[in-house]
């Protein structure tokens, strides 16, 4: 009996060491993730005030009073650069809506090198070579596919809503995407205000939509009235006014 | 030692428990073949489908005595000929693996054992003693979920008919012969495409992905003033006239169109299209408003409908494996 009940107490002892152990071990872990864990939030306003969506009430370089409805898009190949030209591979691709608060928001438990990150840049929607028909086969992503005819890929952005056409209310649609093979997309370089050294970031970028219908081309929305995903021209100036369009606090 | 022992005996118990469990209940799991081209199904981890649950669901499906009136069944409203819809217009049972909405005002929300249980429970208002009174019926619960007769329940209902739902798939078109290499389009078919896929037809943007569809809610402007649509489920005056896009696949055999059923063919629905779109508050930013439409020629329309014929699935609509059993 006295044998038996020595075991049962070392037993006992060995299991509370282990679950002692076993807490000690994950509570570190858990510390170690949440150190890490850092945040790219996406905001979109237009001018310095967050988008209030479906009401005509914006204006634009063009003097189009405009309203907005649908904002979706990709940002791809998003990385940290330093000033030595090292780079750190943040997210390979990321499909947003808008008007989808769980697409604004992405956590990520990274370990960051010390680099003394200066920049954040990414591609807005795909180069040609990350750009293939097929890779999202699920809704919402697979609905911002781009017909093979006119190239294939997906649609780098679908932004839509109304606005005043000659005294009544038409659509617009600002459709973007790599039309017959050309490369619409474009990469945004996004300077930090601060260094990023302490091995976790928590980044906002934002878009001001009004940005893309002017700089350093006045883009009005009547010349768009039957689409324009076959339009090069039109491709090309809102690829060459979205340079502007992206600002990134912390 | 008292306490070792019985501690001992307890889990040889749980481990002798679990082992009859699997030796007693070992339905036939069932893997659906679809195409690579379609994206995963929703298939939900507390219901596999198996040989025996689709048994089920299937007889579910075609029994008339699942209205209380016991004159109705899922299949007096949704026949295979017409690819399960009917000149009631309901929408067509066709590929609703991927669907999270159902009905054309998105009613019901969920997953398709969601909706299954609004079609018994709040739709046909079933008697569940139709299943527990039934010989076959509880044979066919303990095959599919190893439930006995006092355990036969609506949640195992739905279920069963979920499994069915989930076998209903249509991917055997000459579009989708086409996508294997198997079909050359014809002209007009071709040029349907070409249209399709273009802001000149531009249905693509709604009717997308390989199943046609977008899971989301439109107006197309039918009328100035619509009924309500999705706005009876939200409360959102931006929802009002707005009503969920239904898949194209055989389309050709789902007449009538639109959520009201106003159109009888393909003609007049490529009409309105073409030139009688109404400019309503909620008019969807996909549709062209400044010339009543898409303008479309004549020959254009027809070669639109010539593609969208290409979506017939005859496979489908006489497929027995999907008729009464």
């Amino acid at each position: 009996m006295k044998r038996s009940s020595f075991n049962i107490i070392s037993l006992r002892h060995v299991g509370l060491s282990f679950m002692l152990i076993s807490a000690i071990f994950l509570q570190s872990c858990e510390k170690e993730h949440e150190q890490k864990d850092s945040t790219l939030r996406f905001t979109h306003k237009v001018g310095t005030a967050d988008v209030i969506y479906d009401s005509v009430m914006y204006t634009n370089a063009a003097s189009n009073l405009y309203s907005v409805e649908t904002l979706r898009y990709f940002v791809s190949d998003l990385m940290l650069t330093n000033a030595s030209g090292d780079s750190f591979v943040v997210d390979t691709a990321i499909y947003l809506d808008a008007r989808d608060e769980a697409t604004l928001t992405h956590v990520y438990s990274l370990v960051l090198p010390e680099k003394d990150f200066t920049h954040i840049t990414f591609n807005f929607g795909f180069s040609n070579a990350d750009n293939h028909s097929g890779m999202y086969p699920s809704l919402p992503e697979s609905g911002m596919a781009w017909p093979e005819m006119m190239g294939g890929g997906y649609h780098y952005m679908k932004l839509e809503g109304k606005f005043m056409n000659n005294s009544s209310l038409a659509n617009f649609k600002v459709h973007t995407g790599m039309l017959n093979g050309n490369a619409n997309y474009f990469t945004v370089t996004l300077p930090l205000t601060e260094t990023i050294s302490e091995g976790h970031f928590d980044l906002t970028i934002n878009m001001n939509l009004n940005n893309w219908f002017s700089d350093p081309h006045t883009f009005d929305l009547a010349n768009i009235l039957g689409g324009m995903m076959g339009n090069q021209t039109a491709q090309t100036q809102i690829k060459e006014n979205g340079y502007n369009v992206f600002s990134v606090t912390q | 030692m008292k306490k070792q022992h019985i501690l001992i005996g307890f889990l040889f118990s749980i481990l002798l428990f679990s082992g009859c469990q699997d030796t007693d209940f070992q339905p036939d799991y069932v893997t659906l073949n679809l195409p690579s081209y379609v994206p995963p199904m929703i298939i939900p981890d507390d219901n596999p489908l198996t040989k025996q649950g689709i048994a089920l669901g299937r007889k579910i499906y075609y029994d008339q005595r699942m209205h209380h009136s016991q004159q109705l069944s899922c299949s007096s409203c949704h026949k295979q000929a017409h690819s399960f819809t009917t000149s009631q217009n309901c929408m067509a049972h066709i590929n609703l693996g991927w669907h999270k909405a159902f009905l054309w005002n998105g009613g019901v929300e969920g997953t398709l054992e969601d909706v299954a249980m609004y079609e018994l429970v709040d739709f046909f208002n079933t008697d569940i003693n139709v299943f527990k009174n039934d010989s076959a019926y509880i044979r066919m619960y303990k095959e599919a979920f190893n439930v006995n007769v006092d355990e036969i329940s609506f949640k195992y209902a739905t279920y069963a008919l979920a499994q069915f739902f989930r076998t209903m798939n249509s991917f055997n078109s000459k579009y989708d012969q086409w996508k294997r290499g198997e079909y050359v389009f014809t002209q007009a078919e071709w040029n349907g495409y070409a249209l399709f896929y273009s802001e000149t037809g531009d249905c693509f943007h709604c009717h997308a992905n390989e199943l046609f569809l977008d899971n989301e809610y439109h107006d197309i402007g039918l009328d100035l003033s619509p009924s309500a649509g999705r706005y009876t489920v939200t409360g959102k005056q931006t929802d009002f006239g707005k009503f969920k896009t239904p898949t194209l696949r055989n389309i050709e055999l789902t007449t009538p169109y639109m959520h009201d059923g106003r159109f009888q063919t393909l003609e007049e629905v490529m009409d309105f299209y073409s030139s009688g779109v109404q400019n309503s508050a909620n008019l969807s930013t996909l549709m062209p408003v400044h010339n009543g439409g898409f303008n479309l020629t004549s020959q254009q329309k027809a070669d639109i409908i010539a593609f969208l014929k290409t979506l017939t699935d005859i496979n489908y609509t006489t497929n027995p494996d999907f008729s009464a059993p």
